[in-house]
């Protein structure tokens, strides 16, 4: 391996910050094998234990496949890999120890075999299991043991959307907002707990308009549509809530970790919040209940 | 950050929340008008029940906290996801150094069961109760440093194993060797309906290893537990102990075959001997004793009621972790109408399969009122039972046999998979299905296990319906 230079090392820090948005986007439909076959926790446990990171980098037993497999979740998967590449406050420099990189290497390996896994799962089914996108798509079928009605498929949509944006609302944005520190900001390594925000509730949004970017909607097969057709200005609202959620986020600075003590910057992330919850509110208060009575 | 549910703690919500919660409750009493008897009521959870059948079901707080009761609960949410780290650090120190996890809810995944798996997968150990000394079974006696005894209440029938405790935690903080390995070996068994149908099941042999490589002595007895969901709870302590009693019938004076008899555990907070109502052999009288013994023995955080020599946590933490588990809502049921259910329904009472999960249950006084005077459909008596020696873990917990079992729950099992894909039943997580649950019973259960394999296909098919409804 040759060592790394500016330029690979802004290629590393690049592809990481790619890599978590979309898996930031598809925390809204994270239902089904991402968590009871663990690979959320594999990929996204939080935080990062930094002192038994510390001590995987001081000892001299050889990092392998083996090695990784045993570790504990919060000393691998995306925050760990962060650390490594970022620092604690986005300030690593090089060079980097070999040990760094032996341990950055086989943790990216291992962070690529989780996600072909979780792919896997959805797809083609692990372990002997049936592959979840069946499982999903045959609601209401009588031998289906995950959901009974096509109703209940629907409600996990929903319940998926909200979901991400109390987490985003309450947890990410809400706890560090209390506290008035970066403690608890979920990416604060790499300076970029701002994108993670953005890209959950894109995520949310693209879950209701049935689209993976913005073109890739299929017209007609989407939440979005659905509700449209018994209620137009319901849909028309909670497009125009979304909006305003994605315009209060940009007017956040960036990055945010070093702007927590700025009145400015908390008073901005409370508009944020309030405009998540608004849409949350929507979700609660009008979208479940024209699905349970009428999906 | 994974996901997890819950709702608003904002004032603004909380307004809307409480008419949204009126309205619920409007609706639901409505339906309880519609469907007046126990059989058929979708209120699982009397006013506690949510209406939800997705994957978030286990995670919403029960549908008539107050506004304050919702904040408790928010605070709650957040402690029982907190993942714990070694200590130092700025966020969640104290994990360890031996553990099995590092978060409530990596076992109770999504607040539902966890798998039969390394993290989540719990075994008790102890020595057999008439050996005096352990200096045979351990050929090397751990030094006092690189194991965790267990915080537990102190009985004569579970005395701890050198290096070991009680519980093998399986995991560690990196450097030191966790005290055992565990591997789980799956034994299938071969089987067929009279009507000719064959079936399958599987049951674990734990291959135990010790830190230095040999394996665990065979006279040590072990205890292999999935973690059970954890809704619901604060229902079940809110149960009187006199209904407990009331249903205990441990001479089988009614000579159906079903005895029944509640556990006596010991209340550290209280100083006396109680009834024991949590853990897989209600081996625990509380949810805060069981969340204190989970903080220190699960994931190694000490806390105010097991302090070691230090609290890593503080009471209010430990309360908050508490609440949560307390103030959880229960999912109503689902398909009622259905016809297949409703005379699945049905065969489940004439089986007498209601003997041991009894249908409908009262609560009775409880500090947090949203839990009080509640008629609930648990489908549990609480109340241990011996199932057989197939379902046999042989090593006894204070007045538990080794033949003996807490009956589950059966509320919102229906939502089993759709919370945790691929999950599994029983105590150990053996059963692939429910329709395997139900065949493992046997001992005071044997006669209702053998009256479902005699049922014609299609009333067993009808059966196993009604249970997924729940
Ligand atoms: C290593 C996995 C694991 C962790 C971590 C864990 N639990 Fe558990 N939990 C279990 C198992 C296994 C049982 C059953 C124990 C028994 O039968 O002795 C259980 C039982 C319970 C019960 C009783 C459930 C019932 O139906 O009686 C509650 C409540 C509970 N746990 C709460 C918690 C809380 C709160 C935490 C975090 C502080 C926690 N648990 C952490 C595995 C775990
Ligand atoms: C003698 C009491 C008794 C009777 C009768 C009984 N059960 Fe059970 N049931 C239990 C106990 C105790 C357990 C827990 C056993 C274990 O975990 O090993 C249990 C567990 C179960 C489970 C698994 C629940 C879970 O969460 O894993 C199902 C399903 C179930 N019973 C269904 C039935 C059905 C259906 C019948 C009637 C055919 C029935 N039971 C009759 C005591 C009983």
């Amino acid at each position: 391996m040759l060592p790394p230079d500016e330029g690979t090392l802004k290629a590393a820090r690049k592809a990481w910050i790619e890599t978590r948005v979309v898996w930031e986007q598809s925390e809204a439909f994270a239902f089904g094998p991402a968590g009871s076959l663990g690979y959320d926790g594999d990929l996204d446990d939080w935080p990062v234990n930094e002192v038994d990171v510390a001590a995987v980098l001081k000892d001299s037993k050889p990092i392998t496949p083996e090695l990784i497999n045993s570790l504990q979740t919060t000393q691998k998967g995306f925050h760990t890999i962060e650390l490594l590449l970022f620092g604690t406050n986005s300030n690593k420099v090089l060079p980097f120890s070999p040990r760094e990189l032996e341990y950055l290497k086989y943790l990216t390996l291992a962070f690529d075999q989780t996600a072909q896994n979780l792919k896997q799962s959805w797809v083609a089914g692990v372990q002997g299991k049936p592959a979840y996108q069946t499982v999903f798509a045959t609601a209401g079928e009588s031998q289906n043991s995950a959901y009974p009605t096509q109703k209940a498929a629907v409600e996990e949509i929903v319940q998926g959307i909200m979901g991400c944006l109390d987490e985003v609302g309450k947890e990410k944005i809400g706890v560090p907002l209390t506290a008035k520190t970066t403690d608890k900001l979920e990416s604060r390594f790499s300076y970029t707990s701002l994108e993670d925000f953005k890209n959950n509730i894109q995520g949310a949004e693209n879950a209701y308009r049935g689209q993976i970017t913005d073109s890739s909607s299929k017209g007609g097969e989407s939440l979005s549509a659905w509700v449209a057709q018994q209620d137009p200005q319901l849909d028309q609202k909670i497009q125009q809530e979304f909006q305003a959620i994605q315009t209060a986020l940009a007017a956040l600075p960036k990055p945010i970790e070093t702007q927590m003590t700025d009145p400015a910057t908390l008073t901005q992330l409370k508009v944020s919040q309030d405009a998540i919850l608004k849409v949350f509110e929507t979700f609660e208060d009008q979208v479940l209940p024209l699905v349970k009575a009428k999906a | 950050m994974q996901i997890f549910g819950g709702r608003w703690s904002k004032p603004k919500f909380l307004k809307w929340a409480w008419l949204c919660g009126l309205v619920a409750i409007a609706t639901l009493l409505l339906s309880q008008i519609l469907h007046p008897t126990a059989s058929g009521s979708p209120l699982a959870g009397g006013q506690t029940t949510v209406l939800n059948r997705s994957s978030t079901a286990y995670e919403q707080p029960a549908a008539n906290l107050t506004a304050t009761d919702l904040e408790e609960h928010f605070a709650g949410d957040l402690a029982f996801d907190a993942v714990f780290v070694t200590p130092p650090a700025r966020v969640n120190a104290g994990l360890g150094p031996h553990f099995n996890n590092s978060s409530c809810v990596g076992c109770h995944i999504r607040n539902g069961r966890g798998l039969p798996e390394k993290g989540q997968l719990l075994v008790r150990v102890s020595r057999p109760e008439n050996q005096k000394t352990d200096q045979n079974l351990s050929p090397e006696p751990a030094s006092l440093n690189s194991y965790h005894a267990e915080d537990y209440i102190a009985i004569e029938n579970t005395p701890p194993v050198a290096g070991l405790g009680t519980q093998i935690q399986d995991q560690a903080v990196y450097g030191q060797p966790p005290e055992a390995q565990v591997e789980i070996n799956w034994q299938e068994h071969q089987g067929k309906y009279p009507d000719g149908t064959p079936y399958q099941l599987r049951s674990p042999q734990a291959l135990i290893t010790l830190s230095k490589g040999q394996p665990l002595p065979p006279q040590i007895k072990t205890s292999l537990r999935i973690p059970p969901p954890v809704f619901g709870l604060g229902l079940l302590e809110a149960i009187p102990d006199a209904t407990l009693q009331s249903l205990a019938d441990p001479e089988d004076q009614n000579h159906d075959g079903v005895s029944g008899r509640p556990n006596r555990v010991w209340d550290g907070q209280k100083q006396a001997e109680v009834i024991g109502r949590f853990g897989l052999k209600a081996n625990q009288p509380n949810l805060f004793q069981q969340s204190a013994a989970a903080y220190v023995n699960d994931m190694g955080v000490t806390n105010p009621l097991f302090p070691e020599s230090n609290s890593d946590i503080d009471q209010q933490t430990l309360k908050a972790a508490t609440f949560y588990v307390q103030s959880l809502g229960v999912p109503a049921r689902t398909l009622l109408d259905n016809p297949e259910v409703k005379k699945g329904e049905h065969l489940f009472t004439q089986a007498n399969c209601i003997a041991c999960h009894t249908a409908t249950l009262q609560t009775g006084a409880h500090p947090l009122q949203a839990l009080a005077k509640q008629r609930i459909h648990p489908y549990s008596d609480l109340l241990l039972h011996d199932m057989g020696p197939g379902l046999a873990d042989n090593r006894p917990d204070f007045l538990a046999s080794g033949t003996e079992w807490r009956t589950a729950p059966l509320w919102g099992l229906g939502l089993t998979q759709t919370v945790l894909p691929y999950s599994s039943f029983l105590h150990d997580g053996r059963a692939r299905s429910i329709e395997e649950a139900v065949l493992w019973h046997g001992g005071e259960a044997q006669t209702a296990q053998k009256t479902f394999k005699g049922m014609k296909e299609r009333d067993r098919k009808a059966l196993l319906a009604f249970l997924n409804s729940l």
